[in-house]
């Protein structure tokens, strides 16, 4: 067949035992698409982020969004567009926004495809139950502003190897430090969840720098807000004419 | 094989290749890349397939078919009628685009090519002459209705259920109205109404699709500029990976083996489709006494042309009616016109695919309601023209089973109908002249339309 071409070197032993079949094979096929986006999603992904940048550990690390966790609580209301969304229509909102990209239409096979993945996923876990560790930490107040001038010197010392002195990244999957890209042309644009500083900051607190997350609230906060500042792609929500279309 | 395609291509390009030819085959060449690169992206639209294949399908077969072939002037690749065929044989099999589909689309043109080529070597090219036309164009017709009705759901915005009988699509769109978005509805609008305009401007005839896909792009583009892509949320191609040399292996795996009953069912409907239209076409396109249509050389041809689509990652085609009279009023002289429209097409996509892959599938949806109409507008005149009023009561049932029975039925029962005739007319005693006459007859037709 013509895919057989994969790298069969970084799948975890739980995917490659998958059973043989069309469900296993979805299931395998999500997993790649959630990993390596560029790549397996190239149809409708428009940066050189993957699912699994800010869904660690393969969208199964607690308190960054794990998709366990985020499976049963959909369909749910959300803020950001004001009504009920549902699991496929967040999906497409991620490829929208922090792909930076075209939303997969609902029957796509890539949308198939993930959905399969994040349910494969939550298998065993309750439905419509606020799981612990679900989406990202929410951290308290600190009783002082969020300082992008106070982030810049915690970037430079503490993200900066990994994730490159201007944000840009390191593509090169070798090298023992590949962070994505935090902010430029290749990132999330300014409609992404981790746009917002009080999200960005509740996942930096948990999850970074990466597996030695040692950074206090304010410096989380701080950090945030100097990111949120920096040049990317703008907001699709944000029309020309946005504001006469919502009256 | 090459040493086969050499001796074919010294048959059939004459050497002496003069400034004169040179300079009518590169012009013709250009006129038919523009023309393919919208039909590629449609077609493999409505043939289920990624964008890719549309565009691997209108190149490396094309050519093959364009040497190998009986008619040098006559243009291959992605065909309506073939497209939807495909379709309609492996939805009911797997999603559309997925690698799934895709595996079993190769396998599918794998099949026709097969089927092809036997009946080439069989000597089976004469029966394709003696078949009423009114197979063909019956299914034409029939699937410009279903072309046209199954593009209603996309141009509203709303999604159908893969699989169902073709009318079911007018109750999808019906009932999906009060959830249309408005904005697919006039990207595609916008498309239809370039398609209207250019068609008035006789320099751009032949860009009538691209005029409606681009207007389509622009039209959307700055929707999102004005309204923001969130809000305005339109599906689109996406982006394209093209390679150069997109190898693939048609096959089936053994715990899918239940597939091939329906596989091999649908490729049979599908290669007599595929050839019969073809022999019509070399048919129309003939001219000069050099081309003398050989009906089983353009079968060995289509033959092979499949079996080459399905090693280069592409999908069953055919000739192709519209494109074929454009090359040849283009001023296309020898096979390298076709050789060459394929590589400019080749090269034109690697230069255009970001704005290919920023097509809304509304756009494509509105050029779709263009090729549907097309279809529905000139077949049943040209049937009454050519064959008279019975053809065309025959030219209808046909059409008819089509949109209501399904495509492979129609054909089944087409081919049972036009055997019988076939076989009453000998008994008659009247084959001979018959020949002749049909021949005489489908060479007036010129290729205007």
């Amino acid at each position: 067949m013509v895919t057989c071409a994969f790298p069969a070197t970084t799948e975890p032993a739980e995917v490659v035992d998958l059973p043989p079949d069309k469900y296993g094979d979805l299931v395998r096929q999500g997993y790649r698409i959630f990993t390596n986006t560029p790549e397996y999603g190239r149809r409708y992904a428009g940066n050189v982020l993957s699912c699994s940048n800010c869904h660690l550990d393969t969208g199964r690390r607690p308190n960054a969004a794990p998709m366990w966790a985020a499976w049963g609580m959909y369909p749910a209301y959300l803020a950001k567009n004001d009504r009920v969304n549902t699991f496929e229509e967040r999906v497409q909102q991620c490829f929208r926004f922090s792909l930076n990209g075209i939303a997969p239409p609902l029957d796509s096979h890539e949308m198939r495809a993930l959905v399969a993945y994040s349910q494969w996923l939550a298998r065993g876990r309750p439905v419509g139950v606020e799981l612990p560790g679900r989406g990202f930490l929410t951290i308290a107040r600190t009783g002082s502003d969020p300082n992008p001038q106070r982030g810049r010197p915690i970037y430079a010392t503490r993200c900066a190897t990994c994730h490159g002195i201007d944000g840009e990244g390191h593509k090169d999957a070798a090298a023992p430090s590949n962070g994505p890209p935090l902010w430029g042309m290749h990132s999330f644009n300014k409609g992404a969840g981790l746009n917002r500083i009080d999200l960005l900051a509740g996942f930096l607190k948990a999850n970074m720098p990466l597996d030695n997350p040692d950074l206090t609230d304010q410096e989380a906060l701080d950090l945030a807000a100097w990111i949120a500042l920096q040049e990317r792609w703008p907001d699709p929500r944000k029309g020309l004419l946005k504001g006469w279309l919502e009256k | 094989m090459i040493a086969r395609l050499v001796s074919f291509a010294s048959v059939h390009a004459p050497l002496r290749w003069s400034e004169a030819t040179l300079r009518h085959d590169w012009r013709a060449g250009w006129v038919s890349a523009v023309i393919m690169l919208p039909q590629a992206v449609v077609l493999a639209a409505l043939a289920g397939m990624p964008p890719e294949a549309g565009i691997y399908t209108s190149v490396f077969p094309v050519i093959i078919a364009a040497v190998a072939g009986a008619s040098p002037r006559l243009l291959s690749g992605p065909n309506t009628a073939v497209a939807v065929m495909v379709a309609a044989a492996l939805t009911p099999l797997a999603t559309p685009a997925s690698d799934e589909y895709v595996a079993l689309a190769l396998t599918l043109a794998a099949m026709v090519g097969a089927v092809q080529l036997a009946a080439a070597a069989a000597r089976l090219g004469r029966m394709l002459d003696a078949m009423p036309d009114c197979i063909v164009h019956g299914v034409t017709l029939g699937v410009g209705v279903v072309i046209l009705v199954t593009q209603l759901p996309p141009i509203l915005g709303v999604l159908t259920v893969p699989g169902e009988a073709p009318w079911v699509a007018l109750w999808y769109a019906a009932a999906g109205l009060s959830r249309a978005n408005l904005f697919s509805v006039a990207v595609a609008s916008v498309a239809i109404l370039t398609a209207l305009v250019v068609k008035r401007l006789p320099l751009l005839r032949g860009t009538l699709l691209a005029g409606a896909l681009i207007s389509g792009v622009m039209a959307a583009s700055i929707f999102d500029i004005l309204f923001g892509a969130d809000a305005v949320n339109l599906d689109r191609v996406g982006y394209l990976h093209l390679e150069l040399l997109p190898v693939s292996m048609p096959g089936v795996s053994w715990d899918q083996l239940y597939v091939l009953k329906q596989l091999v069912q649908s490729a049979l409907a599908i290669a007599l489709i595929g050839a019969l239209q073809t022999v019509i076409i070399a048919r129309s396109v003939a001219g000069g006494d050099e081309e003398i249509p050989n009906s089983n050389r353009e079968l060995l041809a289509q033959g092979l042309a499949n079996v080459i689509a399905s090693l280069t990652s592409g999908f069953a085609g055919s000739g192709s009616f519209n494109r074929s009279a454009a090359h040849v009023q283009a001023g296309a002289r020898t096979c390298w016109a076709a050789v060459l429209s394929a590589l400019i097409l080749f090269g034109l996509v690697f230069a255009l695919g970001p704005v290919v892959g920023q097509i809304p599938t509304a756009a494509m949806a509105g050029a779709l309601v263009w090729v549907g109409w097309g279809l529905i507008r000139s077949t049943p005149l040209h049937v009454m023209r050519r064959n008279g009023v019975r053809s065309l009561v025959a030219t209808l049932a046909m059409a008819l089973l089509v949109v209501f029975a399904g495509l492979e039925t129609a054909v089944f029962w087409g081919c049972v109908g036009g055997i019988a005739v076939l076989v009453w007319r000998r008994a008659a005693g009247h084959s001979s002249e018959m020949r002749t006459r049909r021949f005489a007859r489908g060479k007036l037709a010129t290729p205007g339309k």
